[in-house]
């Protein structure tokens, strides 16, 4: 059900329906990115890639340094734009002109979460509390809901003894685990995820891959991207791999496999 | 507030760039000394600061959005010297890069934005802090006003250097050569909307990523008051000395008014020759419109015509003079008005300083 | 493994219905920081692919077309002569002219910007008298005119180019080397800042809450960018003196002056001598 460029659509949708069974094939995935081709000055990043991602799956995008996954997540937040092909979020195409009707595009960024590679670029409050209530403040919670949520969501991480804490004094691991519980409080659809553990070490990681777990157990979707073959396997992961010329292709391959394992 | 060339004369533009030599000496030289290492990288990180600083939108509490200088910020969080470096290199890329200010009006424009701005607001800071500290809200409004007053301030002296040119630099027949509008007209034009506006900005953000900054990583602040309202003798003592440049700064542009004026005084003949030029071939005189050429529509077309031929000769000797006296007169003047305006300022803030040293003691 | 227990809201799909306030200026200053971050990635376009007489003009080392631009910028701004303006203008829009596209828009547009500005302020001039407008709409010309050379060089001169002339030209070595860290930092902290804008735009899914306004995003963005600034300037104090730094930054030697720069300053030469005497 990954599909490499030029494969037929349609075909491929009932496939993922039925690998899934998630449902009938009426139901759209929840993602979709039907032969999408990105280019950034001059250079393709994104080459006619096509991919699915269905409710409840955990899916993990591989590849070499350079081969377009932050790309592919950007895209999928509607951070980039594609040049060519489509994608579909629940159905509905995400383009400019989704993007210009503000209630659509807040709706879209509350149902995708999305925590970047560097937690670093991410924290703009004073304290961790604020930063976690930021998302859901907006969203017109009745104010014990929200205390609860920020709650909630700094204790699914272990940040919540940093409630008064500056995000500049937290180490990695924590201004990750921030990062984590300012996306997650909002109750996103999806998280999208880059590079997740990168940096992290074995606590934080356990605190992520436990989250990840349970989360996905709820009925949650997850997409992230990482070098880590472990990771994946440790999630029980749908891999995806992307190779060194920004193609998609087919998972689970075993020679793809040790060669992206052992890229990086 | 970015002044693009041709609007100020290539003197004026020259007089305030020899203005700027000794206030960047003294700022790297303080800069040095107040930091414990060789710290040129933390200066060009402050100018890349500065730059996206000018680059950013802020928006208003009320709808407006619009740009800030960042010079009053640099200055609260790492003192005006670091700032006036900062904002310098950062106005020199904005110049040479994306041609946002002039290339030959660069001194002009640090002097106003890199100069005026920085250490007004950290005067004006300094002065209310000492007052304010002990208040929930006395930090945040003396960064707005010190914001505010920095910037008001420095479009005043924009518009000083607009106004002297219609007054210093005219051709024979009186047409205005750069930037037309009278200091009648240049002061409120410049500074009502600088007041209303631009002001408001640059308070406004300072204070907010000032308050900001306090919040969240006090530590990394070393600006005037580092720690906050503890005006101790150390603290006179660091004002005393960021009054020194003004003092530099105010016989340097006494010295170099003239100056600029000797130095120039070629180009001044030149000058009058081609306004001549520009005269003659209005009034039709064949020999000289020959090398000049026919056929060219002019932009003398659109200036008053009249027969200057005959009026030129008597009214050069005393156009240069009168030019002349005009030019120091002005340079008299605003020097004047800026010593007027820094004496009242450090006067004030010396009734603070004892106010404020009272409280320490 | 210990199993993580999700709260039940998280558990449950989200119902929101966003009221769509707007958050333009967020959006705004994304668009702005990625164009800084475009053109500070390029660095300069000549390198992909710029006219024929923007190739040629790369040739000429950068020092020397650094002072020949400031000669042209300043001949533009001293002469009175409508016929060197002229030609001035001649040479400008010729040279914008044959850019590819890419080129003409970012040197034409910002030139006409600026001179659209100085035309804007010719119509209160009116008030002054007929010469005053003259002398506004003479400032729009040049402006046109000196902003379109300025923008030239700096769209043909790669910029790690244009901060090697500054070391030629016997600027102290401080002076260079902030500039040059100014320059690099530039992309770091706008990658940085660009980040938190994306982040906050993001995360605003709706309303701002009570007691947290715009500016106060703002404020975090810029204020978390200040403290990537310290904190890149005391990583790099320190990388520099594990280096053994000792305090001097070393110019690199000088280039020579070939035929190329000859051929150029000849010809700035010929446009100052032209400025003198019409």
């Amino acid at each position: 059900m990954q599909i490499g460029k030029g494969d037929v659509l349609t075909i491929d949708m009932n496939s993922a329906a039925g690998t899934n069974g998630a449902g009938g094939a009426e139901v759209a995935p929840l993602i979709e990115l039907r032969d999408v081709v990105f280019s950034y000055a001059g250079h393709t990043v994104v080459d006619g890639v096509s991919l699915q991602v269905d409710r409840g799956e955990l899916v993990a995008l591989l590849g070499p340094n350079g081969c377009g996954k932050t790309t592919i997540m950007r895209l999928i937040n509607g951070l980039e734009l594609a040049d060519a092909g489509a994608y579909l979020f629940d159905g509905h195409v995400v383009d400019a002109a989704f993007l210009k009707d503000s209630a659509a595009a807040q709706r879209f960024h509350q149902r995708v979460g999305f925590v970047f590679q560097n937690a670093d670029a991410q924290l703009f409050c004073a304290t961790v509390g604020e930063e976690v209530a930021f998302g859901p403040a907006q969203m017109g919670l009745p104010a014990d809901e929200l205390e609860r949520r920020v709650r909630d969501a700094m204790g699914l991480f272990q940040v919540a003894d940093l409630a008064d804490a500056s995000p500049y004094q937290l180490s990695g691991g924590q201004k990750k685990r921030v990062a984590l519980a300012a996306v997650v409080s909002m109750n996103p659809d999806i998280l999208v995820l880059d590079e997740p553990t990168n940096g992290l070490d074995e606590d934080s990681c356990d605190i992520v891959v436990n989250f990840l777990l349970a989360y996905v157990a709820a009925g949650k979707t997850v997409l992230m991207s990482t070098h880590h073959q472990d990771l994946v396997r440790r999630l029980g992961a749908r891999a995806i791999y992307i190779d060194r010329y920004h193609h998609v292709v087919e998972a689970p391959s075993p020679s793809y496999g040790t060669e992206s394992g052992a890229t990086d | 507030m970015h002044i693009p060339d041709n609007y100020l004369s290539p003197q004026t533009d020259a007089v305030m760039a020899v203005a700027m030599v000794p206030v960047w000496i003294h700022c790297i030289k303080k800069v040095r000394a107040t930091f414990d290492r060789e710290h040129m990288a933390f200066l060009g990180i402050c100018a890349a600061f500065s730059f996206l600083l000018m680059m950013f939108n802020v928006p208003l509490p009320g709808g407006t959005t619009g740009h800030a200088v960042g010079g009053a910020l640099i200055a609260l969080l790492l003192g005006p010297e670091a700032a006036a470096i900062a904002v310098s290199v950062a106005l020199a890329l904005q110049a040479l890069l994306f041609g946002d200010g002039g290339v030959l009006s660069f001194g002009a424009n640090c002097f106003n934005m890199a100069f005026v701005l920085p250490f007004v607001a950290a005067i004006v800071f300094r002065a209310l802090n000492s007052r304010l500290h002990d208040k929930s809200w006395g930090t945040s409004v003396s960064a707005v006003v010190s914001g505010w007053v920095g910037l008001c301030l420095a479009a005043l002296c924009a518009a000083i250097e607009f106004g002297i040119q219609p007054m210093l630099f005219t051709n024979a027949s009186g047409a205005p050569l750069y930037c037309p509008f009278p200091l009648s007209v240049a002061i409120p034009a410049m500074l009502i909307p600088h007041m209303l506006v631009a002001g408001v900005i640059e308070g406004v953000a300072t204070a907010a990523i000032y308050g900001f900054i306090k919040k969240t990583a006090p530590s990394v602040i070393v600006g005037p008051e580092a720690v906050d309202g503890q005006l101790t003798a150390e603290g006179a003592a660091a004002k005393k000395t960021s009054l020194v440049p003004t003092l530099i700064l105010v016989a340097v542009l006494v010295v170099a008014t003239p100056l600029g004026l000797l130095a120039t005084g070629d180009a001044w003949g030149e000058w009058d020759a081609e306004g001549a030029a520009t005269a003659v071939q209005e009034a039709g005189d064949d020999s000289l419109q020959a090398s000049v050429g026919l056929d060219i529509p002019t932009f003398a077309d659109a200036l008053p015509t009249g027969d200057y031929l005959q009026a030129y000769s008597e009214e050069q000797g005393l156009g240069f003079a009168g030019q002349a006296a005009m030019y120091i007169l002005s340079g008299v003047i605003g020097v004047a008005v800026l010593t007027i305006a820094f004496r009242l300022i450090s006067l004030t803030v010396k009734e603070n300083g004892a106010h404020g040293d009272g409280r320490a003691a | 493994m210990a199993t993580v227990e999700l709260p039940s809201w998280l558990a449950d799909e989200q119902r929101y219905e966003p009221t769509g306030a707007r958050h333009r200026v967020m959006q705004q200053n994304v668009l702005h920081l990625a164009s800084l971050l475009e053109r500070v990635r390029l660095g300069g376009g000549a390198h992909e692919g710029g006219s024929m007489v923007d190739r040629a003009l790369s040739c000429v080392s950068a020092p020397v077309r650094l002072v020949g631009m400031f000669v042209c910028v300043l001949c533009v701004c001293l002469t009175q002569s409508p016929l060197y303006l002229m030609l001035m203008a001649a040479i400008a829009l010729v040279l914008v002219a044959v850019r590819p596209v890419r080129g003409l828009r970012a040197t034409f547009v910002p030139a006409l910007g600026a001179a659209g500005l100085a035309v804007v302020l010719a119509l209160p001039a009116l008030l002054l008298g007929a010469s005053a407008t003259g002398a506004m709409l003479k400032i729009a010309l040049k402006t046109f005119i000196n902003v379109s050379l300025v923008l030239g060089v700096s769209w043909t001169l790669t910029w790690s180019r244009m901060s090697a002339a500054l070391k030629m030209l016997h600027l102290p070595d401080e002076v260079i080397f902030t500039f040059d860290m100014a320059l690099k930092h530039v992309e770091v902290l706008g990658r940085t800042a660009h980040n938190l804008c994306e982040s906050v735009m993001l995360r605003s899914v709706g309303r701002a809450p009570e007691g947290f306004s715009r500016t106060d995003s703002i404020a975090g963005i810029m204020g978390m960018t200040f403290i990537k600034a310290m904190e890149c300037s005391r990583a790099m104090d320190e990388a520099m003196l594990c280096r053994g730094f000792a305090g001097a930054y070393p110019a690199p030697a000088r280039a020579g002056f070939g035929w190329r720069d000859a051929v150029y300053a000849a010809g700035v030469a010929l446009l100052a001598v032209l400025c003198a005497v019409l």
